[in-house]
């Protein structure tokens, strides 16, 4: 008395047909369609799936949106710059000067830094929720599929690696939509070395104060590095560790509706609070171990508190890229937030403002190793938020570790590749 | 006395909205599904006296072992038995939602409908008599708007009804699917019937899944006594 | 006659005579609508030369818009419906 025979076929197929034909059944009695239909989606989709005009369309739209991003957050970064620096001032009174260095420094000082840089991270959710439930964003991954699909990667990958050139904690909190584990695991590894907005300060120091009018065309030479270095690793991760095909892209096109500015606010406010309960334990934390690491043994200068200790330790690892204490001192302050990097070497530097620091750098440094220090900065471990945001998206403490090593690793290897070229060209 | 309710459907059919709409943002609460990856969302709320303690699950298609949102999603219904089930539907694209609330039926949940998006099912010129859908299927059905809030105060009204008289009413299934599958059903059911999953679980539910084949399912009854008599009738 | 979607032009209907496919994707293209003698209509299709190879399509079943490779709508095999 087999199933499949009494049925004729696969239960499983008998029973989805038979339950959408009572469907039609119901509906038949409850249900009108009208004539009208999708006439404004079509009109829609005919621009943004534009054989030839989608992917401009696409560039365009996500240029203005990262734009908008950053301009609309500069008056709020300036506000919290302020409150922070008022309230580091206002600590500087507390009796115990350990104490009052610890809240001073560390955590006004340090935390409020990169708090600074949360106005941009939620306008970036904001400007990804209001594509997202105007219904564009399940376009986008549409028209990017087919090229994600010949570098190994699948259609959805698309949006996490978007979101990337914002902040990779969001971007890899966004990896839940895709579904093969391997493909999830991929996208979660390779997200890094997109170029995230708290590396731009560092770039944009770095390429200021060494090459003058092209520090534009360097600073873009960093996101193409790496969109590239992703891509590669995607490729390579494909076909040797997670190997196999992307599972099959099947996703559903809503129709097109004005996104309501209260329900993508309240979409931005999720996203921004998560984000700030995940990073924020961790920033919190990092933030008073780097307090404590440079600011002890109490009193010395930074050369011989720990964090130079370690930076002269490490040093010799580093010295074939051209690497100095205090570039390795700063690389170890930037675990907390890579932004960081730009304020560290004004304190090992013992100057304060841009430009001071540019002259620093270039009076310590030739280009080469400038271009270097950008590369790594952008290649090697991720911050601390990120690596948080690792473990709790893939589960795992071995992919977290993996990705650790592997981060360095490339970030080392391409140095050495950057200052091999660099010695041809004749900069020792 | 708290009642607990679960928000189901497809994704795209604004089912945050109306969990926003339930709970006020402060009373909201994200974690995780333990042991999972996939997140969780709940909060508590008022209504007319009655306080709620709303879950979010994951917006899904099914409710195979297939996908991890679904699993969690079905394991949820089936195990910790929440006194509603609320299932959003979108309202101009009825037809594929209501794949959902017939796998919910079959688990035998007590279900009421939001029929959401109900405005935009409107302007696509659709005309829904929610009467007669509302006894084909057997559940409560409130049209609703979730962005604008139209609907929700019924919604409310609905869903503190349905949890007072859950259990009180024994729940027949209004849906069947012809003689042969029902047939089959029942013979299933008639050899699991006396085991420990049977209590557990609705054997017809179960019955419905060890024909499909369901991986989980099919994991939970290896070792069981009847297991060989059933791979008989299944193969 | 049964042809697969992939080879629909836009703007033409199917009738799904049957899936191609593991059980994996027959149960996933089912839970979207994807069942037999469901009605689908090609939207679009960023179609190549050659049937088979080439972008995704949008295909309209039961009131919604699904999108897929055409790796897979080769194997959704239909029977052409006139207008």
């Amino acid at each position: 008395m087999k199933a499949k025979e009494i049925l004729g076929e696969d239960p499983e197929i008998v029973l989805a047909d038979k339950r959408y034909d009572l469907i039609s059944t119901i509906l038949a009695t409850s249900l009108v369609r009208g004539a009208k239909k999708w006439t404004l989606t079509d009109m829609l989709d005919k621009v943004f799936i534009h054989k030839t005009l989608g992917i401009p369309v696409f560039i365009a739209l996500f240029w203005a949106m990262f734009r908008f991003a950053y301009d609309a957050s500069a008056p709020f970064m300036e506000i919290i710059g302020l409150f922070f620096e008022k309230l580091a001032e206002a600590s500087a009174g507390i009796p115990n000067e350990i104490l009052a260095s610890l809240i001073g420094d560390g955590i006004f000082g340090g935390l409020g830094f990169i708090l600074t840089f949360i106005p941009p991270i939620f306008f970036l959710f904001l400007g990804i929720s209001i594509l997202e439930d105007s219904g564009y964003l399940a376009r986008a991954a549409f028209i990017m599929d087919k090229i994600m699909f010949k570098l190994g990667l699948h259609g959805r990958s698309f949006i996490p690696m978007l979101l990337g050139f914002g902040c990779n904690v969001p971007a890899m909190m966004a990896t839940r939509s895709i579904e093969g584990e391997k493909d999830r695991l991929i996208t979660l590894l390779v997200n890094p070395f997109i170029s995230c907005g708290a590396r731009l300060p560092v770039y944009v120091l770095i390429a200021g104060a060494f090459f003058g009018s092209m520090a534009p065309t360097a600073v873009w030479s960093m996101y193409l590095l790496g969109i590239v270095v992703a891509i590669l690793l995607a490729l390579l991760l494909r076909k040797t560790i997670l190997r196999g095909e992307p599972a099959p892209f099947i996703m559903e096109l809503p129709l097109y509706k004005a996104p309501t500015f209260h329900g993508s606010v309240i979409h931005m406010w999720e996203r921004g609070v998560q984000f700030l309960k995940k990073a924020g334990t961790y920033l919190l934390a990092g933030a008073i171990i780097l307090w404590f690491l440079s600011t002890f043994p109490w009193g010395a200068e930074v050369e011989l508190s720990y964090t130079g200790q370690i930076g002269h330790a490490l040093a010799p690892i580093f010295s074939p890229l051209g690497f100095d204490w205090r570039i390795v001192a700063s690389l170890v302050f930037a675990l907390l937030a890579k932004e960081i990097a730009v304020e560290a070497l004004g304190i090992i530097y013992a100057v304060e403002g841009v430009s001071a620091i540019e002259g620093a750098l270039v009076a310590s440094y030739n280009p080469v190793i400038g271009y270097t220090l950008m590369a790594f900065t952008l290649l090697y471990i991720p911050c601390v938020a990120t690596i948080g945001t690792m473990k709790k998206e893939s589960g795992s403490w071995k992919w977290t570790i993996f990705q650790l090593v592997l981060t360095l690793v490339l970030a080392y290897v391409v140095g050495l590749i950057i200052t091999g070229i660099g010695a041809i060209l004749g900069y020792a | 006395m708290v009642y607990t309710v679960a928000l189901i459907g497809n994704p795209n059919v604004g089912k945050s909205v109306i969990f926003n709409n339930l709970v006020p943002g402060a009373r909201q609460h994200v974690g995780n599904w333990p042991g999972k990856t996939v997140e969780k969302k709940e909060g508590k709320c008022v209504h007319k006296g009655t306080e709620l303690k709303i879950v979010d699950l994951p917006g899904t298609y099914s409710l195979t072992a297939r996908a991890v949102d679904e699993l969690i999603a079905r394991n949820y219904i089936v195990e910790e038995k929440p006194d509603v089930v609320v299932h959003i539907i979108d309202a101009s694209n009825i037809e594929r939602n209501l794949y959902l609330t017939f796998l919910l039926l079959e688990l035998e949940a007590n279900i009421v409908i939001a029929l959401n998006m109900f405005d935009v099912a409107k302007e696509k010129g659709y005309k829904i008599d929610v009467k007669k859908l509302s006894k084909q299927l057997g559940v409560p059905i409130v049209p609703t708007v979730a962005t604008t809030k139209e609907g929700m105060k019924k919604l409310n009204d609905e869903i503190v009804y349905a949890a007072q008289k859950k259990g009180l009413v024994k729940v027949k299934p209004v849906i069947t699917y012809g003689e042969k599958i029902e047939d089959l059903i029942q013979s299933i059911v008639d050899i699991i019937k006396d085991g420990m999953l049977a209590q557990k679980y609705p054997p017809r539910w179960l019955a419905i899944k060890l024909l499909e084949k369901d991986e989980d399912i099919l994991e939970k009854i290896k070792g069981n006594r009847y297991q060989r008599e059933l791979m008989e009738v299944l193969s | 006659m049964e042809i697969p979607l992939a080879v629909l032009p836009v703007g033409a209907k199917g009738k799904i005579t049957r899936i191609r496919g593991g059980r994996g994707l027959v149960r996933r293209l089912s839970d979207m609508g994807f069942t037999r003698d469901a009605e689908v209509t090609v939207v679009c299709s960023h179609a190549s030369h050659n049937p088979g190879h080439g972008g995704p399509l949008i295909v309209e079943v039961k009131d919604s818009r699904i999108v897929f490779g055409r790796g897979i709508a080769v194997k959704i095999m239909v029977q052409e419906v006139d207008n």
